[in-house]
């Protein structure tokens, strides 16, 4: 798999396998933009389809969305923490910082699926109108990109207890990293797009 | 970029790297910390315009746009260290075609669908 380590390079770049697969995960990125970017556009376009339902400005709670903004950016500063310990090369700094990523992580999903069962609970749920619909589905899929990133990265700590730091283990650890933090940047947009904009426009 | 780790036969198969190096900036916690402050400002400044900025509305929401754009690049350079791999045209090139089809979905579909096109 792995030819000859560069003693020059940053562990996870140090192999060709590495930082050919650093490069195929940007490509990847890429088309996540894409993906966010159709179901945005679906949104925005569906947001003023209330069908009679509540509208963005009845639902949507400044605390609550403002705590779970908190939480995501504070766990993409933590998660920068962890990869740079890595780099460090010190193992309990990486432990340490990845499980407070993860508590802050699960910390957003709880406010999520409290948000969402309140909206659901209130009648205003997937199938209420467009507007839910969209709504849902963009916040949704989002919240399952999390859930998703938090089983990566707990089955990467796993590999990394038993192995240690390797080319292969800094380059999983490099790319969970890269993987939460666009889901921060992914989150600025629906903070910006969904919860800012809903408050002023309806 | 200078810098070098000690890099011996055990490293290969998982042993202990040994750093000759520490003082390299990418081992700095300095720019996460810039990063996480520039983070939170502009995240509290969008609040603010939208609920106390007195502007119209569709001031209101250029100006989130613009902020949200910001802390995108904030991510990008101070979190993702895009600017770091040997490879980075390629990536840069690939993210930004990335977002400027994100645009055309987006402004373009709000464009037909919202504002339409004048028929």
């Amino acid at each position: 798999m792995s030819a000859v380590a560069d003693p020059t390079k940053q562990l996870e770049y140090s192999t060709e396998d590495g930082a050919t697969k650093i490069f195929g995960f940007w490509i990847f990125i890429g088309a996540e933009v894409v993906l966010f970017a159709t179901l945005f556009a679906t949104y925005l376009v569906l947001h003023g389809q209330t069908a009679g339902g509540p509208t963005s400005k009845e639902l949507f709670s400044i605390p609550e969305f403002m705590s779970e903004t908190f939480f995501l950016l504070t766990s993409s500063f933590t998660c920068g923490l962890a990869v740079l310990s890595m780099r460090r090369r010190s193992k309990s700094g990486y432990f340490i910082w990845m499980a407070v990523t993860l508590l802050l992580g699960l910390g957003f999903l709880g406010f999520e699926i409290h948000e969402f069962y309140t909206y659901v609970m209130s009648g205003a749920g997937l199938t209420r109108s467009a507007f839910l619909s969209g709504f849902f589905i963009l916040v949704g899929t989002h919240g399952c990109h999390v859930t998703l990133g938090v089983f990566w990265i707990i089955s990467v700590m796993i590999q990394v207890a038993k192995r240690g730091f390797t080319p292969m283990t800094a380059r999983k650890i490099f790319m969970t990293g890269l993987y939460w933090h666009f889901l921060d940047a992914v989150w600025i947009f629906i903070f910006t797009a969904v919860y800012l904009t809903g408050l002023v426009v309806n | 970029m200078d810098f070098h780790l000690y890099c011996g036969l055990s490293d290969r198969i998982g042993g202990e790297l040994i750093m000759k190096n520490n003082h390299d900036h990418t081992l700095s916690p300095k720019s996460h910390i810039i990063g996480f402050i520039w983070s939170i400002v502009l995240t509290l400044i969008a609040l603010f315009v939208i609920l106390k900025a007195p502007v119209t509305v569709p001031i209101k929401l250029v100006i989130i746009v613009i902020l949200a754009c910001l802390q995108f690049l904030v991510q990008l350079i101070y979190f993702m260290h895009i600017t770091e791999p040997e490879e980075k045209a390629f990536g840069i090139t690939n993210l930004l075609y990335g977002v400027i089809i994100a645009i055309a979905i987006v402004a373009g579909s709000i464009w037909i669908m919202l504002i339409g096109i004048g028929f």
